[in-house]
């Protein structure tokens, strides 16, 4: 795989079958979006919008270079499926972005927000978002799923991908991406959200989210 | 099945022509960056760690230099004219 590959998995509209699989993808992470948006809007008492203005598939190698973040300092909050199912569900954090998502959700001005609460604070919306993504995934497959607890992490970009291409060396995986936006009344922040998972869950959460789709349409 | 690189490394450095006995290690890397003490994970960076120490041990390599375990990721390079390795991580650099 090359850049171009990068290129022509962005532009999936482009062949019909992997327009369908996209729109799976969309609709993955309109319901992940959603339920965590109103999870959060109801604990914090104002409304949050999650918007994802962007979702890609990719080969987990290429995410470095596409982000270009290297050695910048991100916090990762991550869980992953225990069981037969090989998958990972990884959030990002830029540090300025950490800061602008903590205010958000405290309701203060960025700079008021206190490394300890921006620890806390994404480790709580970790909690929600990575959980609202593991239910849409388990209501698409049928199947339900034991994920681990979320856990928090803060190292490069590069090293935080590294752990993920290191393990997942033992298997062949492509990695759904998804760029993520809070938005509340203090303003809004941005996230990464990527889903590592085995060509044969991929496949499996295709097909059966078509058939859950087709079913829900009736 | 097998698992550890330093046997296969002694022996693919002994048909090149080297002698065990010049060998000498240095090590990096160990870190457990998602380890939460809270629910009880398995450490497995501190378990390779042990398990390379090990096999330096069984097979008399001397450990001369290393920077190991932690919470953050490293990147490493190697000079194999002058043996210098240079540890990159988030708090900075090391060189072994």
């Amino acid at each position: 795989m090359n850049e171009n590959s990068i290129e022509s998995s962005t532009k999936q509209g482009s062949i019909d079958q992997q327009v369908s699989d996209f729109d799976i993808l969309q609709e993955l992470g309109s319901i992940g979006a959603g339920n965590a948006a109103t999870a959060l809007s109801e604990i914090l008492q104002q409304p949050i919008k999650i918007e994802l203005p962007k979702i890609y598939t990719l080969p987990p190698h290429l995410i470095q270079d596409y982000y270009n973040y290297h050695d910048n300092p991100v916090t990762a909050v991550y869980s992953q499926l225990r069981g037969e199912f090989d998958c990972d569900i990884l959030l990002i954090f830029d540090r300025d972005e950490e800061k602008k998502i903590a205010a958000l959700m405290n309701m203060i001005p960025p700079e008021e927000v206190m490394p300890e609460t921006a620890a806390s604070t994404i480790e709580e919306l970790g909690n929600m978002l990575i959980g609202a993504f593991w239910s849409a995934i388990s209501n698409f497959i049928g199947v339900e799923l034991v994920p681990s607890p979320p856990q928090r992490a803060t190292d490069s970009f590069d090293a935080i991908i590294d752990y993920f291409l290191i393990k997942q060396a033992l298997f062949t995986s492509i990695s759904l991406v998804f760029e993520t936006r809070f938005l509340g009344a203090q303003g809004a922040g941005n996230c990464i959200l990527i889903i590592f998972l085995s060509r044969e869950l991929y496949k499996m959460l295709i097909e059966k989210a078509k058939e859950w789709l087709q079913e829900s349409k009736v | 099945m097998r698992t550890l690189a330093v046997p296969a490394l002694v022996e693919s450095l002994q048909k090149m022509g080297c002698e065990k006995t010049d060998l000498v290690a240095k090590i990096a890397g160990g870190a457990n960056m998602f380890y939460d003490q809270k629910i009880h994970t398995v450490n497995v960076g501190s378990r390779n760690v042990e398990a390379v120490k090990k096999s330096l041990a069984y097979h008399d390599i001397p450990l001369v230099a290393s920077d190991v375990g932690g919470i953050h990721g490293r990147r490493v390079s190697f000079n194999v004219f002058t043996g210098i390795m240079v540890v990159k991580s988030f708090n900075g650099e090391k060189i072994l």
